[in-house]
């Protein structure tokens, strides 16, 4: 028994070290493991960085593509509605991009100028990154509008005229007489005398507006004056504007349009904020004495399909008021309040398809566009408005461009 | 007194246990050095190579940032520094293929060394890419490419971008600046308000 025991006794201890061993074993394996499954979270997390980091650049590549791509695709709504960019560097070696444009409101081709969202989206190992920007289409406003007064036809200066911006002729320009030219010059022919600043003898290259198109959309915002409601033809001494239409209701835009039928018509001593639209005018249409017209940004001031003159005196004039409720400059017509002063000039954009006159002492803020032939008489000044070219009045723009909205680059999150 | 001797023999750990225990205890404990070993170089690279793609990914975008073309020059210029430009004063970059050519330690902008990348390097690259997607004359796209290398020369990380001329005009708030054509001055003759 005793033997036994002591056999036994010597069997457990000779098994302890195989124990012992064993949990050295376990206890060295466990060590390893953990070190490698450590070192390989680490790799694993470096590489999923890489990943997001290669995603990244290569969405904002595709965004950037996307971007080219629709500035070469006039009828880029037509053409990606639904489909996918093509991009012309699709994948570089660390991974793969495409992009898309789309409307949030679901209506890419709908409305030319409405905003459009643009996703540029990169792909690289398991990790997918998207760029966002929205997209502002913006008018590129026709060429004529860089100049002060340009026209398609000959431009003859009879008088003294002054400008901080080039008078242009796709025609010619020609000085006559006594004639005072105090802004830069550029036509295919420069001819006459006397120019105080440069000549250019070349051909601008302006585009101008439709003759047809222009005149045609702006009258169909417009309210109608029947040439008929107008007394001998003669609108004097009276107030057009958002609030006011002497002969019936009032366009909120203060958009009026008057179709002469072939007749001639007269319009001075008038104060007018909004846009005036004559149709098919006599040759001795006129504005003339005093005459003031406002437009607000976006619209002309004066479009005319036919001859007209503008015979503007400068200076003031009086505007009587039709009593409580019409606002002309901030003033509201009432007892007591019989008469309006107004400064004369044309504040906006001046376009007539026919035979242009510009004559006595008109005074435009603006640009002045002559679809046929231009004579300018009497002393003139026009200055220039820059912000015609930022945000020209429609159809008077030949080209929708594509722009970012500043801030809108961002990373966006695929719903 | 037989039985008394023979007990503590019984208890005691042979010779050849020994030897065995030490042999798999060693050989052991020469696995795990070189496991942990391995696995700490491991962390190590995983490290640098996160570091090299953090640097690669600050190079591309600093890179990425500054206009398609030389905003002083008419005309494109040849890719790569212009006059007065230094790869070494970063700041003194003012386009994107000014970093074309790039070959120096990892700096900031202002040329002062980054630390814990002694010894490393970082290369860029920037060539027009044409429809194709292969290098050639100017469309309209740059292709940027940065990699950040070791002490050894071995490449720990490259990131590459597309660059499009079309992202600085698209950036233009309006259509078309007002660029005055060159007799386009502000001098006006009178007569004017």
């Amino acid at each position: 028994m005793t033997r036994e025991r002591r056999h036994g006794a010597g069997a457990r201890a000779r098994g302890s070290v195989y124990a012992l061993v064993l949990g050295t074993v376990a206890i060295a394996v466990a060590m390893v493991l953990g070190g490698l499954e450590l070192s390989q979270i680490a790799s694993r997390r470096a590489r999923v960085e890489s990943d997001v980091l290669n995603a990244r650049a290569l969405a904002d590549s595709a965004l950037e593509q996307a971007l080219h791509r629709l500035m070469q695709v006039p009828e880029w709504r037509k053409a990606y509605d639904g489909v996918d960019i093509d991009l012309e560097v699709p994948a570089l070696d660390v991974g793969t991009m495409s992009a898309r444009v789309f409307d949030p409101d679901g209506d890419l081709i709908g409305d030319e100028q409405s905003e459009a969202l643009v996703w540029g989206i990169g792909v690289a190992g398991g990790a997918r990154q998207i760029a966002e920007a929205t997209i502002r289409p913006t008018p590129r406003a026709v060429g004529a509008l860089h100049s002060a007064v340009h026209a398609v036809g000959a431009i003859t200066i009879a008088g003294s005229v002054v400008s901080d911006a080039p008078i242009t002729s796709a025609a010619s320009v020609t000085a006559s007489g006594s004639a005072r030219v105090g802004a830069h010059v550029q036509a295919p022919i420069v001819s006459g005398a006397i120019y105080l600043r440069s000549t250019r003898k070349s051909d601008p290259g302006y585009n101008v507006p439709s003759h047809v198109d222009g005149p045609a959309y702006w009258a169909s915002q417009a309210t109608n004056i029947p040439i008929s409601a107008i007394s001998s033809r003669k609108i004097e001494q009276q107030y057009i504007g958002p609030t006011s239409n002497p002969w019936g209701l009032a366009n909120p835009r203060g958009i009026y349009v008057i179709d002469c039928q072939g007749q001639s018509l007269t319009v001075s001593d008038t104060a007018i904020d909004g846009t005036l639209v004559l149709l098919n005018t006599g040759s001795a249409t006129v504005l003339s004495k005093g005459v003031r017209i406002t437009a607000p940004p976006g619209q002309p001031a004066l479009v005319v399909q036919g001859p007209i003159t503008l015979s503007i005196v400068s200076g003031t004039f009086e505007v009587p008021l039709l009593g409580g409720g019409t606002i002309i400059g901030g003033l509201l017509g009432g007892t007591g309040v019989l008469t309006s002063t107004q400064t004369s000039g044309i504040e906006g954009l001046v376009f007539a398809t026919g035979a242009l006159a510009v004559q006595a002492t008109t005074v435009v803020h603006g640009t002045i566009i002559g679809g046929s032939t231009l004579t300018l008489g009497g002393a003139v000044t026009v200055r220039h408005m820059p912000e015609l070219l930022d945000a020209p009045p429609k159809h008077f723009w030949d080209a929708l461009l594509v722009r970012v909205a500043p801030g809108s680059w961002k990373q966006a999150v695929d719903e | 007194m037989r039985q008394r001797r023979r007990a503590p023999r019984a208890r005691a750990f042979s010779l050849i246990e020994t030897a065995l225990a030490t042999v798999i205890v060693g050989g052991l404990m020469l696995a795990v050095v070189e496991g942990v070993g391995a696995s700490v170089k491991a962390g190590r690279v995983a490290g640098d190579r996160q570091r090299a793609g953090l640097l690669a990914s600050m190079l591309l975008d600093e890179s990425s940032r500054l206009p398609f073309q030389d905003p002083e020059a008419a005309s494109p210029p040849p890719l790569g520094l212009d006059d007065g430009e230094q790869h070494a004063k970063r700041e003194t970059l003012d386009d994107v293929d000014d970093f074309d050519g790039l070959d120096e330690s990892p700096t900031d902008p202002g040329g002062n060394a980054l630390d814990g990348v002694q010894g490393w390097t970082w290369r860029c690259e920037v060539v027009n890419v044409d429809s194709t997607g292969k290098t050639g004359d100017d469309s309209g796209l740059k292709r940027i490419t940065v990699t950040v290398l070791d002490g050894g020369g071995r490449a720990l990380a490259r990131a590459v971008r597309i660059r499009a001329r079309a992202r600085d005009e698209a950036a233009r708030t309006t259509a078309q600046p007002v660029t005055a054509p060159a007799y386009f001055d502000t001098q006006i003759v009178g007569g004017l308000k």
